[in-house]
């Protein structure tokens, strides 16, 4: 594959949010500001990209039987330096995330990547496909965040909109507005690509526990 | 040693309905949208998660209180609660297939998936940020448990109307399960009213 | 037999060490950093509440028996115009923490949310000055402070935690 497609794959084809369907915890919780999302979408690129290269290096010495044990180190760990590095030297970005920054370990974009991924190709590779999936995945929490923020608060990173700061529809920053927002801009994917890009069944297919358990996807294909 | 139990009813019922974890707080959206096509598998999987939720709580308290905090390894959190969650995920399923069959045979598949649940993982690590004692930190478990089971066990009822339903071609799918989520999440506003009246 | 469990093992521990030891020495980094920041916004928020104190000292809480439980730093001014309390107790959804100046007379300089994870929109009213302001030079009495409705938990935990900062000033002026 050529290093081109690898990079860009993550961003359009392969979006991890859009296309993919992962990692919907922290896009449809901390979407309610622009700035968060960004915030939230780096550090995210961060321990993707730390997890990947690392996983990338050692993919020759982790024996495969103990390999979902050390993802699980090692992505938990990227995730605790940038949960030190943030509350040390962007505080406020520290307090907006709140408890999804702990959590960015278990996203399962990141263990995806780790196990489609990483695991198989060289550094290099691996480092394009963690940037790819790492801008997707921003992009998308900027996409949701902005239509959040705009219509929900009136604002754009934190800029009052003329108009709109008077007439705000609270909806949109509540809980329900993430998952109407998430449901239209999907229906656009799916419209744009003509059903093709979300066709695939919720749940197993890309969940990355399911290559630890397998067996849940039988049950799911069974009924 | 004495407990507020009121404050623990609260803790409860706002776990449970106000700040439900699927819904208001968009944890454990994964399974929730995956694993709620029949009430069978939505019920074995909020079982499921109750159940680690109990015991990820009830492990991972002492570990920060009496280990983690006074030897100022406070840093070691993310990492060690994880692994405290896998092994116990696996710990459960051992002891489940040997002494247990029938409750595995039922839940036992939905275990390995709690490895990456953020809804576990966000009870153990919510409990130690609000300063909660060991007693306020299994209620809130139990609460945030049964809250992803309710939520679960509503949706699947939902989701089994709009699979007769005919959406625009374009919202088939994930965005229609999405819409009757966004749904399910403002009829749960109507709780907060509840808890509020109950408590004044 | 021995390659297949020995092999494992090992590499699981040395990705463990290394792990914690790149983590502890993160965490050596940083936390100066973190401690100095947030006694900053202490420091930062107390004279806030006070303009006119030249210098804050903490008072030793735990020598208190029957402090209450939310709270969580006390602080006096060291030319004595009042003290400075920092609280926290459950509201809805997990802690709220308040800042509170109380001065000599027991009466209210000024007080403030310091951190709070209520729900956006209901609870977020005790960041509100229309909340707030009204405890501006009350007395343990809190007389014509109330609950507002639609928020009745968060409102009412604050009020819990003003009061028990008061029975705290009691406690510490005797």
């Amino acid at each position: 594959m050529k290093s081109k497609e690898i990079l860009t794959r993550g961003i359009v084809k392969e979006n991890p949010v859009f296309v993919l369907i992962l990692g919907l915890c922290p896009v449809l919780a901390v979407s309610t500001q622009a700035e968060n999302a960004i915030g939230m979408g780096l550090a995210t690129t961060f321990v993707l990209l730390g997890s990947n290269i690392v996983i990338s290096l050692l993919r020759n010495v982790i024996p495969s039987r103990i390999r979902i044990p050390c993802y699980i180190v090692l992505i938990s760990s990227f995730t605790a330096l940038a949960k030190m590095a943030i509350e040390a030297y962007a505080y406020p970005l520290y307090q907006a995330l709140g408890i999804f920054l702990p959590l960015i370990a278990t996203n399962c974009i990141i263990f995806a990547r780790a196990e489609i991924f990483a695991s198989r190709n060289n550094i290099k590779d691996s480092v394009l496909d963690a940037v790819g999936s790492g801008v997707g995945f921003t992009l998308a929490l900027l996409a949701i965040a902005t239509i959040r923020e705009v219509l929900g608060s009136g604002s754009f990173f934190g800029f009052a909109l003329p108009w709109l700061e008077d007439n705000t529809t609270m909806i949109f920053a509540l809980a329900p507005g993430g998952f109407i927002v998430l449901a239209c801009i999907l229906a656009v994917v799916n419209y744009v690509s003509k059903g093709q890009a979300t066709k695939r069944q919720l749940g197993c297919d890309g969940c990355p526990s399911a290559m630890s358990c397998g067996k849940l996807k039988e049950i799911n294909d069974g009924i | 040693m004495e407990f507020d139990f009121k404050s623990l009813v609260i803790i409860m019922m706002s776990a449970v309905l106000v700040n439900n974890y699927v819904l208001r707080q968009f944890l454990g959206v994964c399974p929730f949208l995956g694993v709620s096509k029949d009430l069978k598998s939505s019920a074995g999987m909020g079982l499921s998660v109750l159940f680690v939720m109990i015991m990820a709580a009830a492990a991972t308290w002492p570990i920060q209180v009496y280990l983690l905090t006074p030897n100022g390894l406070g840093f070691m959190q993310t990492v060690v609660f994880i692994l405290i969650i896998a092994t116990l995920v696996q710990l459960v399923e051992v002891v489940l297939r040997k002494f247990l069959p029938a409750i595995f045979a039922s839940l036992g598949i939905y275990l390995p998936l709690m490895t990456t649940n953020c809804a576990v993982f966000a009870v153990t690590i919510s409990n130690i940020n609000n300063e909660y004692t060991f007693i306020e930190a299994l209620v809130s478990a139990v609460g945030a448990g049964l809250g992803f089971l309710l939520a679960m066990v509503i949706f699947t009822g939902v989701r089994e109307q709009t699979a007769a339903a005919d959406p625009p071609e374009a919202f088939k799918g994930i965005p229609i399960t999405l819409i009757s989520a966004a749904i399910l999440s403002l009829a749960f506003f109507a709780f907060e009213g509840v808890i509020e009246n109950l408590f004044k | 037999m021995k390659q297949t469990y020995v092999m494992p093992l090992i590499v699981l521990t040395v990705i463990c060490l290394v792990v914690s030891a790149a983590l502890a020495v993160m965490d050596s980094l940083t936390a100066p950093i973190i401690l100095a920041a947030n006694a900053q916004r202490a420091a930062e928020a107390m004279t806030a509440k006070i303009p006119h104190a030249t210098g804050f000292e903490a008072v030793d809480i735990e020598s208190f028996d029957e402090m209450p439980r939310s709270i969580r730093e006390v602080y006096n001014t060291t030319n004595n115009v009042g003290y400075i309390f920092i609280a926290s107790a459950n509201g809805f959804s997990g802690a709220i923490t308040v800042i509170c100046a109380i001065d000599n007379d027991g009466k209210i300089i000024a007080t403030s949310t310091l951190s709070h994870t209520e729900t956006i929109g209901i609870g977020t009213i005790i960041e509100q000055e229309s909340f707030l302001g009204p405890f501006s030079n009350q007395d343990y009495n809190l007389h014509g402070i109330d609950t507002v409705t639609g928020a009745t938990i968060s409102t009412k935990a604050y009020i819990g935690i003003v009061k028990e900062i008061f029975e705290a000033f009691h406690l510490i002026i005797g």
